[in-house]
Protein backbone atom coordinates (compact mmCIF):
# COMPACT_ATOMS: atom_id res chain seq x y z
CA UNK A 1 0.00 0.00 0.00
CA UNK A 2 2.06 2.89 -1.38
CA UNK A 3 1.70 6.44 -0.05
CA UNK A 4 0.60 7.80 -3.68
CA UNK A 5 -2.11 5.01 -3.83
CA UNK A 6 -6.38 5.08 -3.68
CA UNK A 7 -5.70 1.93 -0.76
CA UNK A 8 -4.09 4.18 1.27
CA UNK A 9 -6.03 7.12 0.85
CA UNK A 10 -9.32 4.97 2.05
CA UNK A 11 -7.44 3.32 4.37
CA UNK A 12 -6.32 6.97 6.34
CA UNK A 13 -10.11 7.69 5.38
CA UNK A 14 -11.60 4.64 7.57
CA UNK A 15 -8.73 5.29 10.10
CA UNK A 16 -9.94 8.31 10.76
CA UNK A 17 -13.15 8.08 10.80
CA UNK A 18 -13.27 5.32 13.53
CA UNK A 19 -10.57 7.74 15.45
CA UNK A 20 -12.97 10.28 15.89
CA UNK A 21 -15.91 8.66 16.40
CA UNK A 22 -14.09 7.50 20.00
CA UNK A 23 -12.87 11.76 20.48
CA UNK A 24 -13.63 11.21 24.36
CA UNK A 25 -12.27 8.18 24.88
CA UNK A 26 -7.62 8.14 24.39
CA UNK A 27 -7.71 4.16 25.13
CA UNK A 28 -9.98 3.55 22.43
CA UNK A 29 -8.57 5.72 20.31
CA UNK A 30 -4.77 4.26 20.80
CA UNK A 31 -6.42 1.64 19.93
CA UNK A 32 -7.30 2.33 16.16
CA UNK A 33 -4.30 3.26 15.73
CA UNK A 34 -2.60 0.28 17.23
CA UNK A 35 -5.01 -1.52 14.80
CA UNK A 36 -4.38 1.06 11.90
CA UNK A 37 -0.26 0.49 12.24
CA UNK A 38 -0.54 -3.56 12.43
CA UNK A 39 -2.91 -3.26 9.28
CA UNK A 40 0.08 -1.10 7.36
CA UNK A 41 2.46 -3.28 8.85
CA UNK A 42 1.10 -6.35 7.40
CA UNK A 43 0.12 -4.89 4.17
CA UNK A 44 3.36 -3.90 3.52
CA UNK A 45 5.23 -6.73 4.92
CA UNK A 46 3.83 -9.46 6.40
CA UNK A 47 2.45 -11.45 9.92
CA UNK A 48 6.02 -12.27 10.13
CA UNK A 49 7.98 -9.47 10.60
CA UNK A 50 4.82 -7.44 12.58
CA UNK A 51 6.07 -10.01 15.24
CA UNK A 52 9.32 -9.49 14.82
CA UNK A 53 8.77 -5.45 15.17
CA UNK A 54 6.66 -6.70 18.14
CA UNK A 55 9.52 -8.02 19.53
CA UNK A 56 12.13 -5.72 19.47
CA UNK A 57 9.67 -2.95 20.95
CA UNK A 58 8.89 -5.24 23.72
CA UNK A 59 12.68 -5.79 24.63
CA UNK A 60 13.33 -2.16 24.47
CA UNK A 61 10.06 -1.57 26.47
CA UNK A 62 11.35 -3.95 29.28
CA UNK A 63 15.17 -2.39 28.87
CA UNK A 64 13.61 1.18 29.25
CA UNK A 65 11.90 0.29 32.38
CA UNK A 66 14.88 -1.98 33.95
CA UNK A 67 16.95 1.55 32.83
CA UNK A 68 14.95 3.76 35.12
CA UNK A 69 15.06 1.42 37.66
CA UNK A 70 19.00 0.96 38.06
CA UNK A 71 19.02 5.09 37.96
CA UNK A 72 16.14 5.30 40.65
CA UNK A 73 18.04 2.78 42.33
CA UNK A 74 21.22 4.82 41.78
CA UNK A 75 23.61 1.95 40.41
CA UNK A 76 24.10 4.35 37.17
CA UNK A 77 26.99 1.27 36.15
CA UNK A 78 24.14 -1.11 35.57
CA UNK A 79 21.98 1.68 33.80
CA UNK A 80 24.53 2.06 31.77
CA UNK A 81 25.31 -1.87 30.91
CA UNK A 82 21.79 -1.85 29.94
CA UNK A 83 21.01 1.62 27.99
CA UNK A 84 24.24 -0.36 26.02
CA UNK A 85 22.68 -3.41 25.83
CA UNK A 86 19.56 -2.18 24.75
CA UNK A 87 21.22 0.50 21.71
CA UNK A 88 23.33 -2.59 20.88
CA UNK A 89 20.52 -4.42 20.09
CA UNK A 90 18.53 -1.81 18.23
CA UNK A 91 21.04 -0.94 15.87
CA UNK A 92 22.53 -4.44 15.63
CA UNK A 93 19.01 -5.05 14.03
CA UNK A 94 19.25 -2.57 11.78
CA UNK A 95 22.69 -2.76 10.85
CA UNK A 96 22.19 -6.33 10.22
CA UNK A 97 18.54 -5.82 7.90
CA UNK A 98 20.91 -3.32 5.98
CA UNK A 99 24.19 -5.39 5.58
CA UNK A 100 24.11 -8.63 6.42
CA UNK A 101 20.85 -10.33 4.85
CA UNK A 102 22.64 -12.07 2.23
CA UNK A 103 23.75 -14.22 5.45
CA UNK A 104 20.35 -15.74 5.48
CA UNK A 105 20.22 -15.81 1.70
CA UNK A 106 22.74 -18.18 2.22
CA UNK A 107 20.70 -20.43 5.25
CA UNK A 108 17.55 -20.49 3.44
CA UNK A 109 19.89 -22.03 0.24
CA UNK A 110 21.74 -24.21 2.54
CA UNK A 111 17.96 -25.62 4.34
CA UNK A 112 16.70 -25.95 1.10
CA UNK A 113 19.23 -28.30 -0.35
CA UNK A 114 17.99 -30.39 2.35
CA UNK A 115 14.41 -30.44 1.63
CA UNK A 116 13.66 -27.93 4.93
CA UNK A 117 12.16 -24.35 3.50
CA UNK A 118 10.96 -21.27 5.69
CA UNK A 119 10.24 -17.23 4.43
CA UNK A 120 11.67 -14.88 3.26
CA UNK A 121 13.53 -12.27 5.19
CA UNK A 122 11.38 -9.03 5.06
CA UNK A 123 12.95 -5.56 6.05
CA UNK A 124 10.83 -4.33 8.90
CA UNK A 125 9.25 -1.42 7.40
CA UNK A 126 10.16 2.03 8.81
CA UNK A 127 12.85 0.27 10.61
CA UNK A 128 15.30 2.94 10.36
CA UNK A 129 13.23 5.19 11.54
CA UNK A 130 11.71 4.10 14.77
CA UNK A 131 15.63 1.93 15.20
CA UNK A 132 16.87 5.56 16.02
CA UNK A 133 13.54 6.62 18.03
CA UNK A 134 13.83 3.94 20.35
CA UNK A 135 17.81 4.15 20.54
CA UNK A 136 17.17 8.17 21.92
CA UNK A 137 14.32 6.75 23.95
CA UNK A 138 16.65 4.24 25.71
CA UNK A 139 19.73 6.85 25.78
CA UNK A 140 16.98 9.82 27.49
CA UNK A 141 16.19 7.35 30.63
CA UNK A 142 19.81 6.80 31.27
CA UNK A 143 20.21 10.42 31.44
CA UNK A 144 16.99 10.84 33.49
CA UNK A 145 15.40 13.43 30.51
CA UNK A 146 12.30 11.42 30.63
CA UNK A 147 10.95 8.27 32.66
CA UNK A 148 10.25 4.87 31.20
CA UNK A 149 6.94 3.99 29.19
CA UNK A 150 4.71 1.92 31.85
CA UNK A 151 1.90 0.98 29.29
CA UNK A 152 2.85 -1.91 26.40
CA UNK A 153 0.38 -0.56 24.47
CA UNK A 154 1.13 2.93 24.37
CA UNK A 155 5.05 2.19 23.90
CA UNK A 156 3.87 0.39 20.80
CA UNK A 157 1.91 3.54 19.75
CA UNK A 158 5.00 5.56 19.61
CA UNK A 159 7.26 3.39 18.01
CA UNK A 160 4.86 2.37 15.36
CA UNK A 161 2.24 5.12 14.81
CA UNK A 162 1.25 5.02 11.47
CA UNK A 163 1.58 7.95 10.21
CA UNK A 164 5.17 7.91 10.54
CA UNK A 165 5.78 4.75 9.89
CA UNK A 166 6.93 4.27 6.30
CA UNK A 167 9.40 7.51 5.63
CA UNK A 168 10.06 9.18 9.06
CA UNK A 169 10.15 11.69 10.41
CA UNK A 170 12.17 10.45 13.26
CA UNK A 171 10.12 11.04 16.67
CA UNK A 172 11.52 11.90 19.99
CA UNK A 173 9.28 10.30 22.66
CA UNK A 174 9.77 13.95 24.97
CA UNK A 175 7.67 15.58 22.23
CA UNK A 176 5.56 13.09 20.74
CA UNK A 177 4.47 10.70 23.44
CA UNK A 178 2.48 13.53 25.67
CA UNK A 179 0.24 14.79 22.19
CA UNK A 180 -0.22 10.72 21.94
CA UNK A 181 -1.39 10.64 25.56
CA UNK A 182 -4.16 12.72 24.89
CA UNK A 183 -7.67 12.29 23.36
CA UNK A 184 -8.09 14.24 20.51
CA UNK A 185 -11.52 15.61 19.44
CA UNK A 186 -12.62 16.33 15.61
CA UNK A 187 -11.30 19.67 14.64
CA UNK A 188 -12.23 21.47 11.62
CA UNK A 189 -9.97 23.79 11.38
CA UNK A 190 -6.79 21.35 12.20
CA UNK A 191 -9.03 19.39 9.40
CA UNK A 192 -8.64 21.49 6.52
CA UNK A 193 -5.06 22.46 7.16
CA UNK A 194 -3.88 19.00 7.73
CA UNK A 195 -6.12 17.80 4.36
CA UNK A 196 -4.28 20.74 2.26
CA UNK A 197 -0.90 19.77 3.53
CA UNK A 198 -1.97 16.21 2.39
CA UNK A 199 -2.93 18.05 -1.12
CA UNK A 200 0.57 20.04 -1.55
CA UNK A 201 2.01 16.68 -0.68
CA UNK A 202 0.41 14.60 -3.58
CA UNK A 203 1.09 17.77 -6.07
CA UNK A 204 4.62 17.52 -4.86
CA UNK A 205 4.68 13.92 -5.29
CA UNK A 206 2.42 12.54 -7.76
CA UNK A 207 2.47 15.69 -10.04
CA UNK A 208 6.08 16.95 -10.00
CA UNK A 209 8.18 14.56 -8.34
CA UNK A 210 7.16 11.21 -10.08
CA UNK A 211 7.20 13.89 -13.94
CA UNK A 212 10.39 14.66 -13.24
CA UNK A 213 11.22 10.65 -12.88
CA UNK A 214 10.47 9.78 -15.96
CA UNK A 215 13.03 11.98 -17.66
CA UNK A 216 15.66 11.32 -15.06
CA UNK A 217 15.47 7.46 -15.41
CA UNK A 218 15.12 8.49 -19.77
CA UNK A 219 18.29 10.38 -19.88
CA UNK A 220 20.09 8.11 -16.88
CA UNK A 221 19.10 5.03 -18.32
CA UNK A 222 20.96 5.71 -21.90
CA UNK A 223 24.61 4.97 -21.02
CA UNK A 224 25.78 6.82 -24.53
CA UNK A 225 24.24 10.14 -22.40
CA UNK A 226 27.17 12.46 -21.39
CA UNK A 227 27.99 16.42 -21.23
CA UNK A 228 25.29 18.95 -20.07
CA UNK A 229 22.01 16.43 -20.79
CA UNK A 230 23.46 13.78 -17.59
CA UNK A 231 24.28 17.00 -15.62
CA UNK A 232 20.70 18.41 -16.34
CA UNK A 233 19.34 15.37 -15.50
CA UNK A 234 21.30 15.15 -12.07
CA UNK A 235 19.92 18.87 -11.33
CA UNK A 236 16.49 17.44 -11.80
CA UNK A 237 17.26 14.60 -10.18
CA UNK A 238 17.81 16.69 -6.93
CA UNK A 239 14.63 18.91 -7.04
CA UNK A 240 13.28 15.51 -7.76
CA UNK A 241 14.37 13.55 -4.74
CA UNK A 242 13.07 17.03 -2.54
CA UNK A 243 9.40 17.01 -4.10
CA UNK A 244 9.49 13.02 -3.64
CA UNK A 245 10.64 12.82 -0.42
CA UNK A 246 9.08 15.97 1.19
CA UNK A 247 5.90 15.70 -0.27
CA UNK A 248 5.62 12.10 1.31
CA UNK A 249 6.42 13.78 4.04
CA UNK A 250 4.03 16.46 3.81
CA UNK A 251 0.84 13.96 3.48
CA UNK A 252 2.47 12.30 6.99
CA UNK A 253 2.41 15.14 8.76
CA UNK A 254 -1.34 16.36 7.00
CA UNK A 255 -2.66 13.01 8.73
CA UNK A 256 -1.43 13.39 11.71
CA UNK A 257 -2.29 17.04 12.00
CA UNK A 258 -5.70 15.56 11.23
CA UNK A 259 -5.65 13.43 14.60
CA UNK A 260 -4.50 16.02 16.64
CA UNK A 261 -0.63 15.09 16.77
CA UNK A 262 2.08 17.57 15.44
CA UNK A 263 4.73 15.65 14.30
CA UNK A 264 8.55 17.33 14.13
CA UNK A 265 9.07 19.12 10.72
CA UNK A 266 11.50 17.52 8.31
CA UNK A 267 12.18 20.53 5.91
CA UNK A 268 12.43 23.97 6.12
CA UNK A 269 13.05 25.47 2.72
CA UNK A 270 15.85 23.91 1.34
CA UNK A 271 16.33 25.53 -1.28
CA UNK A 272 17.39 28.78 -0.08
CA UNK A 273 20.51 26.98 1.80
CA UNK A 274 23.25 28.99 1.65
CA UNK A 275 25.57 26.68 2.23
CA UNK A 276 26.22 22.89 2.71
CA UNK A 277 26.32 23.34 6.61
CA UNK A 278 22.88 25.36 6.40
CA UNK A 279 21.15 22.79 3.95
CA UNK A 280 21.98 20.05 6.21
CA UNK A 281 20.11 22.45 9.17
CA UNK A 282 16.88 22.29 6.74
CA UNK A 283 16.82 18.64 4.81
CA UNK A 284 15.88 15.58 7.03
CA UNK A 285 15.87 17.68 10.25
CA UNK A 286 14.10 15.02 12.45
CA UNK A 287 17.78 12.79 11.23
CA UNK A 288 19.82 16.15 11.83
CA UNK A 289 18.68 16.34 15.10
CA UNK A 290 18.86 12.69 16.07
CA UNK A 291 22.69 12.78 14.68
CA UNK A 292 23.33 16.56 16.75
CA UNK A 293 21.94 15.61 20.35
CA UNK A 294 23.40 11.32 20.46
CA UNK A 295 26.17 11.71 17.85
CA UNK A 296 27.76 14.87 17.35
CA UNK A 297 27.93 16.52 20.65
CA UNK A 298 28.80 13.48 22.35
CA UNK A 299 32.58 12.90 20.16
CA UNK A 300 33.09 16.84 20.42
CA UNK A 301 32.70 16.87 24.27
CA UNK A 302 34.34 13.37 24.97
CA UNK A 303 37.24 13.61 27.56
CA UNK A 304 39.99 11.61 24.97
CA UNK A 305 38.65 13.92 21.80
CA UNK A 306 39.13 16.56 23.80
CA UNK A 307 42.48 15.59 25.23
CA UNK A 308 43.82 14.97 21.83
CA UNK A 309 42.43 18.22 20.08
CA UNK A 310 44.98 20.05 22.77
CA UNK A 311 47.70 18.51 20.99
CA UNK A 312 46.72 20.97 17.86
CA UNK A 313 48.32 24.29 17.78
CA UNK A 314 46.07 27.16 17.62
CA UNK A 315 43.25 27.64 20.19
CA UNK A 316 40.54 27.69 17.01
CA UNK A 317 41.87 24.67 15.03
CA UNK A 318 41.84 23.01 18.79
CA UNK A 319 37.79 23.72 18.48
CA UNK A 320 37.77 22.64 14.85
CA UNK A 321 39.48 19.87 15.28
CA UNK A 322 37.02 17.81 17.21
CA UNK A 323 33.92 19.11 15.51
CA UNK A 324 35.62 18.45 12.35
CA UNK A 325 36.16 15.02 13.35
CA UNK A 326 32.81 14.52 14.87
CA UNK A 327 31.08 15.99 11.36
CA UNK A 328 32.85 13.70 9.30
CA UNK A 329 31.92 10.64 11.67
CA UNK A 330 27.91 11.62 11.43
CA UNK A 331 28.13 12.05 7.98
CA UNK A 332 29.50 9.01 7.38
CA UNK A 333 27.00 7.31 9.73
CA UNK A 334 23.99 9.26 7.69
CA UNK A 335 25.70 8.21 4.47
CA UNK A 336 25.56 4.41 5.23
CA UNK A 337 21.94 5.15 6.56
CA UNK A 338 20.94 6.26 3.35
CA UNK A 339 22.19 2.90 1.69
CA UNK A 340 24.71 0.32 1.41
CA UNK A 341 27.78 0.44 -0.71
CA UNK A 342 30.98 2.40 -0.50
CA UNK A 343 29.07 4.74 -2.66
CA UNK A 344 27.26 5.96 0.55
CA UNK A 345 30.09 6.06 2.48
CA UNK A 346 31.56 8.61 -0.13
CA UNK A 347 28.50 10.66 0.01
CA UNK A 348 28.78 11.13 3.32
CA UNK A 349 32.63 12.38 2.75
CA UNK A 350 31.59 14.80 -0.10
CA UNK A 351 29.11 16.28 3.00
CA UNK A 352 31.15 16.13 5.44
CA UNK A 353 33.99 18.09 3.46
CA UNK A 354 32.13 21.17 2.68
CA UNK A 355 30.71 21.09 6.03
CA UNK A 356 34.03 20.83 7.49
CA UNK A 357 36.16 23.22 5.37
CA UNK A 358 33.42 25.65 6.50
CA UNK A 359 34.41 25.10 9.96
CA UNK A 360 38.08 24.92 9.37
CA UNK A 361 38.70 28.19 7.27
CA UNK A 362 35.95 30.09 8.98
CA UNK A 363 38.18 33.14 9.79
CA UNK A 364 39.63 33.00 6.04
CA UNK A 365 36.15 33.37 4.43
CA UNK A 366 35.03 35.65 6.78
CA UNK A 367 38.31 38.19 6.23
CA UNK A 368 37.49 37.17 2.24
CA UNK A 369 34.13 38.61 2.29
CA UNK A 370 35.51 41.65 4.62
CA UNK A 371 38.87 42.23 2.21
CA UNK A 372 36.33 42.12 -0.99
CA UNK A 373 33.59 44.24 0.75
CA UNK A 374 30.61 41.19 0.19
CA UNK A 375 27.57 42.22 1.64
CA UNK A 376 26.03 38.52 2.82
CA UNK A 377 22.95 39.94 3.44
CA UNK A 378 22.47 41.26 0.28
CA UNK A 379 20.05 39.63 -2.56
CA UNK A 380 22.51 38.67 -4.99
CA UNK A 381 24.90 37.51 -2.24
CA UNK A 382 22.14 35.36 -1.27
CA UNK A 383 20.95 33.88 -4.62
CA UNK A 384 24.53 33.15 -5.89
CA UNK A 385 25.46 31.20 -2.60
CA UNK A 386 21.70 29.25 -2.94
CA UNK A 387 22.55 27.91 -6.38
CA UNK A 388 26.66 27.28 -5.74
CA UNK A 389 24.60 25.11 -2.45
CA UNK A 390 22.43 23.69 -5.07
CA UNK A 391 25.61 22.51 -7.49
CA UNK A 392 27.20 20.99 -4.78
CA UNK A 393 24.55 19.00 -3.45
CA UNK A 394 23.98 17.95 -7.27
CA UNK A 395 27.24 16.70 -7.77
CA UNK A 396 27.08 15.11 -3.96
CA UNK A 397 24.16 13.09 -5.67
CA UNK A 398 25.69 11.37 -8.21
CA UNK A 399 27.08 9.11 -5.37
CA UNK A 400 23.50 8.13 -4.35
CA UNK A 401 21.83 8.26 -7.38
CA UNK A 402 24.37 5.62 -9.25
CA UNK A 403 24.49 1.78 -8.00
CA UNK A 404 27.58 1.73 -6.53
CA UNK A 405 31.23 3.75 -6.44
CA UNK A 406 32.21 2.87 -10.28
CA UNK A 407 29.26 3.66 -11.44
CA UNK A 408 29.13 7.15 -9.91
CA UNK A 409 32.76 8.00 -10.85
CA UNK A 410 31.52 6.75 -14.53
CA UNK A 411 28.74 8.91 -14.62
CA UNK A 412 30.88 11.87 -13.39
CA UNK A 413 33.36 11.28 -15.75
CA UNK A 414 30.61 11.28 -18.93
CA UNK A 415 29.81 14.77 -17.14
CA UNK A 416 32.84 15.73 -17.76
CA UNK A 417 32.15 15.23 -21.74
CA UNK A 418 31.04 17.76 -24.14
CA UNK A 419 28.77 20.65 -22.82
CA UNK A 420 25.97 21.08 -25.32
CA UNK A 421 23.19 23.60 -24.23
CA UNK A 422 21.33 23.08 -27.18
CA UNK A 423 20.02 19.78 -25.61
CA UNK A 424 17.37 21.89 -24.14
CA UNK A 425 15.87 23.54 -27.04
CA UNK A 426 16.46 20.99 -30.21
CA UNK A 427 14.04 18.74 -28.87
CA UNK A 428 16.28 16.34 -27.82
CA UNK A 429 14.39 16.19 -24.55
CA UNK A 430 11.54 14.79 -25.77
CA UNK A 431 12.70 11.48 -26.76
CA UNK A 432 12.90 10.46 -22.54
CA UNK A 433 8.52 9.74 -22.36
CA UNK A 434 8.15 13.44 -21.44
CA UNK A 435 5.95 15.07 -24.70
CA UNK A 436 6.54 19.36 -24.75
CA UNK A 437 3.34 20.12 -22.25
CA UNK A 438 4.51 17.85 -20.00
CA UNK A 439 7.91 19.78 -20.34
CA UNK A 440 6.91 22.81 -19.74
CA UNK A 441 4.14 21.44 -16.66
CA UNK A 442 7.29 20.24 -15.23
CA UNK A 443 9.46 23.11 -15.56
CA UNK A 444 6.33 25.56 -13.97
CA UNK A 445 5.97 23.23 -11.30
CA UNK A 446 9.65 22.99 -10.74
CA UNK A 447 9.43 27.11 -10.59
CA UNK A 448 6.29 26.57 -8.34
CA UNK A 449 8.73 24.47 -5.89
CA UNK A 450 11.41 27.03 -5.77
CA UNK A 451 8.51 30.03 -5.29
CA UNK A 452 6.77 27.79 -2.55
CA UNK A 453 10.63 27.39 -0.74
CA UNK A 454 11.01 31.37 -0.51
CA UNK A 455 7.89 31.88 0.43
CA UNK A 456 8.20 29.52 3.27
CA UNK A 457 11.64 31.23 4.11
CA UNK A 458 9.53 34.24 4.42
CA UNK A 459 6.95 32.74 6.49
CA UNK A 460 4.13 33.00 4.68
CA UNK A 461 1.42 30.81 5.31
CA UNK A 462 -0.66 29.89 2.46
CA UNK A 463 -2.31 27.68 3.74
CA UNK A 464 -3.32 29.94 6.18
CA UNK A 465 -4.32 32.55 4.09
CA UNK A 466 -6.57 30.34 2.16
CA UNK A 467 -8.58 28.94 5.66
CA UNK A 468 -8.85 33.32 5.74
CA UNK A 469 -10.33 33.81 2.64
CA UNK A 470 -14.59 32.93 1.85
CA UNK A 471 -16.14 29.92 1.47
CA UNK A 472 -16.53 30.33 -2.15
CA UNK A 473 -12.89 30.93 -3.08
CA UNK A 474 -11.57 28.17 -0.36
CA UNK A 475 -13.86 25.68 -2.15
CA UNK A 476 -12.53 26.85 -5.51
CA UNK A 477 -9.49 26.16 -4.60
CA UNK A 478 -9.35 22.97 -2.69
CA UNK A 479 -11.00 21.47 -5.84
CA UNK A 480 -8.36 23.20 -8.30
CA UNK A 481 -5.85 21.33 -6.08
CA UNK A 482 -7.83 18.15 -6.41
CA UNK A 483 -8.26 18.31 -9.74
CA UNK A 484 -4.99 19.44 -10.39
CA UNK A 485 -3.38 16.24 -8.82
CA UNK A 486 -6.52 14.16 -10.57
CA UNK A 487 -5.54 15.39 -14.40
CA UNK A 488 -1.67 15.61 -13.86
CA UNK A 489 -0.57 13.29 -11.58
CA UNK A 490 1.45 10.67 -12.84
CA UNK A 491 0.10 6.79 -12.29
CA UNK A 492 1.43 3.38 -12.71
CA UNK A 493 3.51 2.03 -15.07
CA UNK A 494 0.67 2.08 -17.93
CA UNK A 495 1.22 5.73 -18.33
CA UNK A 496 1.45 7.23 -21.86
CA UNK A 497 2.38 10.37 -21.82
CA UNK A 498 1.18 10.77 -25.90
CA UNK A 499 -2.47 10.97 -23.53
CA UNK A 500 -2.72 13.78 -21.44
CA UNK A 501 -5.34 13.23 -19.64
CA UNK A 502 -7.16 16.68 -19.51
CA UNK A 503 -7.81 16.85 -23.18
CA UNK A 504 -10.68 14.95 -22.71
CA UNK A 505 -12.18 17.35 -20.51
CA UNK B 1 21.37 35.92 40.24
CA UNK B 2 24.82 36.44 40.49
CA UNK B 3 25.45 39.44 38.74
CA UNK B 4 29.43 38.92 38.79
CA UNK B 5 29.11 35.39 36.61
CA UNK B 6 26.44 37.29 34.61
CA UNK B 7 29.16 39.35 33.48
CA UNK B 8 31.63 36.91 32.71
CA UNK B 9 29.64 34.90 31.24
CA UNK B 10 28.24 37.37 28.82
CA UNK B 11 32.13 38.43 27.93
CA UNK B 12 32.48 34.93 26.56
CA UNK B 13 29.04 34.86 24.82
CA UNK B 14 30.28 38.43 23.44
CA UNK B 15 33.49 37.16 22.62
CA UNK B 16 32.91 34.12 20.42
CA UNK B 17 29.14 35.22 18.71
CA UNK B 18 29.82 38.91 18.29
CA UNK B 19 26.97 39.15 16.14
CA UNK B 20 24.49 37.83 18.46
CA UNK B 21 22.52 39.90 21.17
CA UNK B 22 22.71 37.55 23.82
CA UNK B 23 20.56 40.21 26.36
CA UNK B 24 17.73 39.70 23.94
CA UNK B 25 17.31 36.66 22.69
CA UNK B 26 15.33 34.28 24.46
CA UNK B 27 15.74 30.94 21.95
CA UNK B 28 19.42 30.96 20.74
CA UNK B 29 19.15 27.06 20.20
CA UNK B 30 15.20 26.74 19.01
CA UNK B 31 15.57 29.65 16.78
CA UNK B 32 18.76 28.36 15.08
CA UNK B 33 20.93 31.70 16.21
CA UNK B 34 23.70 29.93 17.65
CA UNK B 35 24.49 27.16 15.35
CA UNK B 36 26.04 23.28 16.28
CA UNK B 37 29.91 25.07 15.80
CA UNK B 38 28.79 27.97 18.52
CA UNK B 39 27.73 26.06 20.84
CA UNK B 40 30.70 23.63 21.13
CA UNK B 41 32.63 26.76 20.74
CA UNK B 42 30.34 28.32 24.12
CA UNK B 43 30.52 25.23 25.87
CA UNK B 44 33.88 24.39 25.47
CA UNK B 45 34.84 27.94 26.62
CA UNK B 46 32.39 28.26 29.42
CA UNK B 47 34.57 24.67 30.25
CA UNK B 48 37.30 26.63 29.99
CA UNK B 49 36.84 29.52 31.90
CA UNK B 50 35.45 28.42 34.85
CA UNK B 51 36.61 25.12 35.31
CA UNK B 52 33.57 23.04 34.79
CA UNK B 53 32.13 19.94 33.55
CA UNK B 54 29.98 20.02 30.63
CA UNK B 55 28.35 16.96 29.11
CA UNK B 56 26.70 16.24 25.77
CA UNK B 57 23.34 15.61 27.33
CA UNK B 58 23.59 19.17 29.00
CA UNK B 59 23.77 20.66 25.46
CA UNK B 60 19.17 21.15 25.37
CA UNK B 61 17.24 23.95 24.44
CA UNK B 62 16.70 24.50 28.04
CA UNK B 63 19.85 25.14 28.90
CA UNK B 64 21.55 27.37 26.30
CA UNK B 65 18.33 28.42 24.92
CA UNK B 66 18.77 32.35 26.64
CA UNK B 67 21.96 34.23 28.58
CA UNK B 68 20.02 33.47 32.09
CA UNK B 69 19.64 30.21 31.22
CA UNK B 70 23.40 29.59 30.66
CA UNK B 71 24.27 31.48 33.19
CA UNK B 72 21.78 29.32 35.48
CA UNK B 73 23.82 25.97 33.86
CA UNK B 74 26.97 27.11 34.94
CA UNK B 75 25.88 28.43 38.61
CA UNK B 76 24.60 24.55 38.82
CA UNK B 77 27.67 23.14 37.73
CA UNK B 78 29.70 25.44 39.98
CA UNK B 79 28.10 24.56 43.06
Amino acid sequence: MELKSAGYCAFVFAALLVYFCFHKNRTLQRNVILVSSALLIVSLTNVPTLLLMLFIALTVFILGLAIEKSTVEGNMKKARCLMFAGVFFVLGILIYFKFFTFTFEALRRFAAGRGVSFGELVFPVGLSYYALSMTAYLIDIYHKKHGAEKSFPDILEFFFYFPSITEGPINLYAKTMPQLKEAHSFDSDRCVLGLLRILWGYIKKVVIADRIGILVTGILSEKENGGFILFFAMLLYSFQIYTDFSGGIDVIMGVSEILGVKLTENFRAPLVSKSVTEFWQRWHMSLGEFMEKYVYYPIVLNKRVMKLSKKVRWKYLQRAFSATLASVIVFILVGIWHGTGWNYVVYGCFQAFFVSQAVLLAPVWKNARAGLKINDAGLSYRILTALRTFLILTFGRYFIKAANLSNAVEMLRRTFTEWRFSCLFDGSLLHYGLDIKNLYLMYFSILLIIIADILAERKVSIRSWILSQDRLLRYMVYLAGVFFVIIFGIYGKGYDSTTFIYQAF
Amino acid sequence: MNDKLREEVLAVLTDLCPDVDFEKEEALIDDGIVESFDVIQIVTSLMEQFDIEIDADDIEPENLNSLERIVGMVERKLN
